[in-house]
């Protein structure tokens, strides 16, 4: 298992470069002069040319690519925010904790109420639970984010006046944004959840198991759930880059002070820097979630950790099988 | 999945499409779906004859009204009649959807063919680059874009478009990876039929349903996007009538003026809804080894 | 002889899209204590759907038993409720699967799903029902450390080898095999046959052997029933039924089997398919194919007559032939 998780790590590698050099380029090639947002419209063309040269703006693409790469790499250091002075890692790093903190929440809701109601429906196909839950989840996926954010204030802070609209003071402050987003996600974890295990339900090896005499609840449990949330684990994996990229809307929706809105502001005051090193930080952690999903895929499903096991006890298993058939 | 489709396609071409015709008229939902859809296209191309007044019609007599037989959806901020922008707003939203698709396809679908095709180090190549595109979340990557290249619908297009060509990349090169492998295609090379004729006659054909599928179900998600990025100020800006634009708009009224923020809202849902149905329709449709 | 099975009547029917297939058509069987019994037919003649009835996994929906009776040990199994089938399924009644790819479920070890079983019906600890698994694992020749293993770490031989040994684990008084050995290679076959022969001698199992290999029959069973289109054609010993064979489908399955004794030109297969059971014909399910079929066969379905003792034949002909002699 270490050895898939090693070569797991490897494997990012790559793509962690790769996810540098886009948000690099898409912030190169960003009109604009970092020199003047710096400086101010007043600022002297001697001053401009200076802090051009200090920047190394006049360098060619390659050497700023390299030069970026190093810095984020071997410093930690993502520049300077031009708002306010202060380095890029540390504004970022205290305004992550909410955005991830907000994640966890809703996928912890998501993952809650799209497995279950995953579960029931399908092994109660077409009850009026069944009804009831895919026609939510269709709902559901057709529902725009910031909008549910938005109706989700309308009835429960203007209507019924229980929970509060906006900020972050306390724990009430959470209930709505984690729910919009957690349950809005809960959509498609639960349509793939019922369709996953509809599939599975139909197996063989489930037949297997109730011609075992086994209780119909351990067959759901033991046998087909098992095998039903290997792909759903995919999907969850997916939506919680969904709720990174939501968490950009419902956090201005709901003024939280996480590192999506800190993004978005910042993109309404050209902070480049910031908002370079914000979509870095919330890409990478996207690519460390999927290497948990895979991680716990190959926990699932024995089939995938035997892949990378060595070659040769794959082949002396093959030669057993066959010498003692 | 692919390979129904070949089979299928390859017997009787037009008898595959008619069947898929026909079972997607069995869906109900998929009919919603396809009802919904044409209605809408016929708001966005009668916009000028359907709708009761000009977008931009200011009327500051009847700021915030609500829902009245003069303004059935009431009015907003500047007195326009909501209705009306709703009914405009479904040109932008499909426009955006479709030419965002239409150029995710192209570009996605040529490199995922150019992917299919050679193989090798190609294929390696851009594989490699399409799943580092796809270690961002695409709303992610479409902000970015969008923030970088400043608002405007073309911009907001490309953005959406960039961040869904992986899907389609990854979509083609397997249809062809599946095709080029079947038997029939050998067949077709051991007649000696020429590999342009192989590729129009057999290999196109056969990609078209996945692509389908997979762009009814994208278009979807690209006016999600676009209105996800007018919400944000970074699409579309007003005065142009935008249903993620006029929510943004209506979002500071929401304490007393709900109905500006609630039909727009609607508005994206019952697209939305219809391009999913529509699109699980297809699917079924075009893939009848899934139906049971 | 004591009956450990009878099967009286026993209708089984699918129902889909307002079409109703009759997949089992009053159906009568009666099994001996320790025989074996060969049930032979075409696919979709109903073998499966039978041996599943007995088992009470009929999939609902689609399928429902309409009437009938299913005699085990005394009891009527279709009058049983759940949990009484519970255990009586694996621990008195277990059956072998036809497609051992399938029918292990992929995500657990290969050891612990003959475990479950065991802990399903003995009262035993974990650790009793591993010992036990491991001898059960051994038993039908697969090295006990293997245990460990999962599904697709073996062969398709070795895999029917474990299916084997689940049906096998409680010592069961009624084995239902269906098609054990169409899966696999031919030279695999033999082994996985004799296997179920060898164990079932030795644990004086009786057995239904559901297969279309009349060769294989020959080879394990002391009866024969016949089966076509939901229905029991012809029913004798084995000596019975293949040198004096009555019904014409007999004689058809016998007259497609290439002989090398005797060198004929041709086979002689039976003309046309099996009828659309959503719409048998009205009188003998067979009169469509029947080379000697009458006017009466084609309105009137034939009842069961017993030509010699212990030999039951559904066909007009046959009769006629007797007020003949």
């Amino acid at each position: 298992m270490s050895k898939y998780i090693g070569k797991r790590l490897l494997m990012m590698i790559p793509v962690l470069l790769g996810v540098m050099i886009i948000v690099f380029t898409i912030n190169f090639l960003t009109p604009g002069d970092p020199a003047r947002m710096i400086l101010g419209d007043g600022a002297t063309p001697e001053a401009l040319a200076q802090v051009t040269e200090e920047l190394g703006l006049n360098d060619p693409y390659l050497v700023q690519l390299g030069r970026y790469i190093g810095n984020v790499v071997f410093k930690l250091d993502l520049g300077e925010s031009y708002m306010t002075g202060k380095p890029v890692f540390e504004e970022i790093a205290s305004r992550f904790p909410t955005t991830v903190k907000l994640a966890i929440f809703s996928v912890s809701i998501s993952v809650l109420v799209g497995v279950s109601a995953g579960i029931i429906s399908a092994t109660k196909q077409y009850s009026i639970f069944d009804r009831i839950a895919t026609s939510f989840s269709l709902l559901g996926v057709s529902m725009p984010t910031f909008w549910a954010g938005l109706m989700a204030v309308l009835i429960f802070s203007v209507k019924l006046g229980w929970l509060p609209a906006s900020g972050s003071y306390g724990p009430e402050y959470w209930v709505l944004p984690s729910f919009t987003l957690g349950l809005h996600s809960s959509a498609t974890v639960m349509r793939m959840t019922r369709s996953s295990m509809l599939e599975v339900i139909r197996a063989d090896y489930i037949r297997t198991a109730r011609a075992k005499g086994q209780k119909e609840k351990w067959v759901i449990i033991t046998h087909a759930l098992k095998n039903a949330m290997i792909p759903v684990v995919t999907v969850i994996g997916m939506q919680f880059g969904g709720l990174l990229g939501g968490s950009l809307l419902i956090e201005t929706v709901f003024a939280i002070p996480g590192l999506g809105k800190y993004i978005i502001d910042s993109i309404s005051t050209r902070d480049y820097p910031v908002v370079q090193g914000g979509v870095l930080l919330l890409a990478i952690s996207f690519s460390l979630v999927n290497l948990l999903v895979d991680i716990l895929y190959a926990y699932l499903d024995p089939r995938i950790k035997s892949q990378y096991k060595a070659a040769k006890k794959k082949k002396g298993g093959a030669k057993n099988a066959e010498s003692t058939c | 999945m692919q390979k129904a489709h070949a089979e299928t396609g390859k017997t009787v071409k037009t008898g595959f499409w008619r069947d898929a015709w026909h079972r997607l008229c069995k869906n109900k939902g998929a009919m919603l779906g396809l009802f919904l859809l044409l209605a809408l296209i016929l708001c966005a191309l009668f916009a000028g004859v359907l709708a009761p007044y000009p977008y931009d019609l200011q009327d500051y007599s009847h700021t915030f009204e609500g829902p009245s037989a003069l303004h059935l959806l009431g009015t907003d901020n500047f007195g326009r009649d909501i209705l009306s922008r709703i009914i405009y707003g479904a040109r932008i939203s499909l426009l955006v959807g479709f030419s965002s698709i239409i150029t995710a396809i192209i570009v996605g679908g040529l490199l995922g063919a150019i992917s299919g095709f050679y193989g090798g180090r190609v294929d390696n190549a851009l594989m490699r680059a399409m799943d580092i595109l796809m270690s961002i979340p695409g709303m992610l990557m479409a902000i970015s874009l969008a923030a970088a290249m400043g608002p405007g619908l073309a911009n907001m297009v490309i953005a959406i478009a960039i961040a869904d060509i992986p899907g389609y990349a990854r979509v083609v090169r397997s249809s062809v990876l599946t095709i080029k492998d079947q038997e029939y295609i050998e067949a077709a090379q051991c007649i000696g039929a020429s590999d342009s004729r192989i590729i129009l006659r057999h290999i196109i054909p056969n990609c078209i349903a996945p692509i389908i599928v997979q762009a009814t179900l994208g278009m979807a998600g690209a006016i999600l996007s676009a209105s996800s990025l007018s919400f944000l100020g970074l699409g579309i800006q007003p005065p142009t009538p935008e249903w993620g634009s006029m929510l943004s708009a209506a979002r500071q009224y929401i304490m007393n003026y709900p109905h500006m923020c609630i039909f727009p809202g609607v508005a994206i849902m019952i697209t939305i809804f219809a391009l999913n149905m529509l699109g699980d329709g297809l699917r079924d449709a075009l893939d009848p080894r899934l139906k049971n | 002889m004591e009956n450990i099975l009878e099967i009286k009547d026993l209708t089984i029917q699918y129902r889909a899209d307002n079409r109703i297939v009759e997949a089992v058509n009053q159906l009568n069987l009666t099994l001996g204590k320790g025989e074996s019994l060969g049930l032979v037919g075409e696919t979709g003649a109903g073998k499966t759907t039978t041996a599943l009835g007995i088992m009470g996994l009929i999939p609902d929906p689609p399928g429902i038993v309409t009437g009938g009776e299913i005699i085990f040990e005394g009891e009527d199994l279709l009058k049983q409720n759940k949990k009484r089938m519970r255990s009586i399924r694996g621990k008195k009644i277990s059956m072998i699967f036809q497609d051992p790819m399938t029918s292990l479920n992929p995500v657990m070890t290969v050891g612990s799903q003959i475990a479950e079983s065991i802990r399903i019906h003995e009262r035993c600890s974990k650790a009793e029902a591993a010992t036990k698994a491991t001898e059960m694992l051994e038993l039908v020749g697969i090295p006990g450390e293997r245990y460990g293993e999962y599904p697709h770490q073996f062969s398709g031989g070795m895999k029917q080898r474990v299916v084997i040994a689940i049906a096998l684990s409680c010592n069961p008084e009624l084995l239902l095999a269906d098609e054990p050995t169409t899966a696999l290679d031919v030279t695999i076959q033999a082994q996985v046959l004799d296997l179920i022969v060898k164990l079932k001698k030795e644990k004086q199992t009786s057995m239904i052997l559901i297969t279309h290999d009349l060769g294989i029959v020959a080879e394990v069973c002391d009866k024969v029933a016949i089966m076509y289109a939901g229905e029991i054609v012809e029913y004798g010993s084995l000596e019975q039924i293949y040198n004096h064979t009555c019904h014409p489908y007999t004689k058809g399955l016998f007259g497609s089997i290439p002989d090398l004794d005797s060198h004929v030109k041709r086979l002689s297969p039976i003309p046309g398919l099996m009828p659309d059971p959503a719409d048998l014909p009205a009188g003998c399910s067979f009169c469509p194919r029947c080379t000697c079929a009458c006017e009466r066969c084609e309105s009137e379905n034939p009842q069961m007559i017993e030509v010699e003792t212990g030999h039951f034949v559904k066909c007009f002909q046959i009769g006629k032939e007797e007020e003949h002699v």
